[in-house]
């Protein structure tokens, strides 16, 4: 009977899709949106293969056609993923500059976008320093996202982020484990099924473990920290990866294993320098 | 037989990506537009792995009992294999919906509402159809998700834009 079940299932709701879609006419788009859709996809598939120059190129080639046609909410879009890749190629200050033109013309766009736009602004101020700014583009942020919105769990991990750069571990430590117990950030397997949550989910468990850290828990860091790594290695996130064998390394230390903190840090060294070699052929080329 | 096994299988497949991908529309569109990149196979078979499935439920239920069992403990490698379906799902679809929609409406009569499967079924499917469950509640979402940017239509429309997503690590180095 399960089985008779599962049958119908599958067969009404694949033909439920079909025909609804086949019974539907296309999207009315014209042909320049059409473009800049397409090299805005381009983009972000490029930028997940980590090829920053390709996702600049289609991302500033769907920005000039979404300002040719006074398109608001695609310009939004475009110099918001232009400033993620900026503050990816470690340029804060473009990121910043680009993130401030969005946020420029608020009354037109939606309260998502606004949200990724505040949070954008607040990780870059964060990465300056500038803790100050950084919570009051979080408070804006907030304020829109409400009890619940798409970034809520990336902001949640921001604002942690925000404490323990202002040296409050404690509130650090809440605040990350607040972020792991939302459903958008619960464990899936494999991790790549939801890359972009499985990557939350590790920025917020290695922030939980930087705060153990600063908390003199090192026993409960290495475990936090282990789990991040698991992560990160399996989404092949090199620069976190990196941040983890560190903090592994750190903690190890603290916990008096100073034979593994060493075995880390060599790990850490050579995923460093891999790194490197990897730009600087990347360059090269 | 082996040929209804074929369909469930491919079509065990692709409820099996239906579910991660609600979690996220525009992972949806995303994923959906960069396969259109890569489309090559034909509909045709799977089509005809359905009418032949359509006529041969009853017959094919243990088979199906075991697939679900299947699809249960190795999930994983199940969700891994879905891009060979999507690809077979595309490009030959519109064609091949002329000569199939009066299977495909006869079948649609046969097998009813899909919520009132479900809910007849409430407490009598495993975990993966009960996840498949909240897909097929929101099958309307789904299919506007798939209007935008899967080729079904035929239109060569591309997916909704693609910004990428807010990262708390982002700026860090």
């Amino acid at each position: 009977m399960k089985g008779w079940m599962f049958m119908r299932f599958i067969l009404a709701f694949l033909l439920t899709t079909l025909l609804a879609a086949c019974g539907s006419k296309p999207p009315a788009n014209n042909a320049a949106a059409i473009f800049a859709q397409a090299s805005m996809q381009r983009g972000a598939t490029a930028f997940a293969q980590g090829d920053l120059s390709g996702a600049r190129h289609e991302y500033t080639r769907a920005l000039n056609v979404y300002e040719s046609l006074d398109d608001v909410k695609g310009r939004a879009g475009a110099l918001l993923s232009l400033s993620r890749i900026a503050s990816q190629s470690g340029n804060n200050t473009e990121a910043l500059a680009t993130v401030n033109k969005v946020l420029a013309e608020p009354s037109a766009l939606d309260g998502a976008t606004l949200v990724t736009a505040h949070g954008r602004a607040s990780a870059i101020y964060l990465a300056q320093g500038d803790t100050a700014r950084a919570d009051r583009q979080l408070a804006s942020a907030s304020a829109i996202c409400g009890a619940a919105c798409t970034d809520a769990a990336a902001l949640t991990v921001l604002r942690a982020r925000s404490a323990l750069a202002q040296q409050q571990p404690a509130a650090a430590l809440q605040l990350a484990g607040q972020a792991l117990t939302m459903p958008a950030l619960a464990a899936s397997n494999p991790p790549t099924l939801k890359p972009q949550a499985s990557a939350e989910r590790a920025n917020a468990l290695r922030l939980q473990a930087q705060a153990q850290l600063a908390l003199q828990q090192p026993g409960a860091a290495v475990a936090v920290a282990s789990e991040a790594l698991q992560l990160d290695r399996a989404l092949g996130l090199a620069e976190r990866v990196l941040l983890d064998l560190r903090l592994l390394s750190q903690a190890h230390a603290a916990a008096g294993a100073g034979d593994t903190a060493r075995h880390y840090q060599g790990l850490a060294d050579r995923a460093e320098s891999a790194g490197k070699a990897l730009r600087d052929n990347a360059r090269a080329n | 037989m082996a040929t209804v096994k074929v369909a469930v299988d491919k079509l065990s497949i692709a409820l099996g990506k239906i579910d991660p991908i609600l979690d996220d529309t525009r992972k949806l569109t995303n994923e959906a537009a960069a396969m259109r990149q890569t489309l090559s196979s034909s509909m045709t078979a799977t089509l005809a792995n359905i009418q032949a499935m359509s006529g041969q439920f009853r017959q094919t239920s243990e088979s199906a009992r075991v697939l679900v069992g299947n699809i249960d403990s190795d999930r994983a490698k199940v969700v891994g294999e879905v891009q060979g379906l999507l690809k077979t799902l595309n490009n030959d679809l519109p064609q091949a919906l002329d000569k199939t929609k009066d299977t495909l409406e006869n079948a649609r009569s046969a097998s009813a509402d899909v919520k009132q499967i479900l809910r007849e079924s409430r407490n009598d499917i495993p975990a993966i159809v009960r996840s498949g469950r909240t897909a097929a509640q929101d099958a309307a979402e789904i299919t506007t998700g798939l209007k935008g940017s899967w080729p079904f239509s035929g239109a060569a429309s591309p997916a909704e834009p693609s910004t990428l997503p807010l990262d708390s690590f982002e700026g860090r180095k």
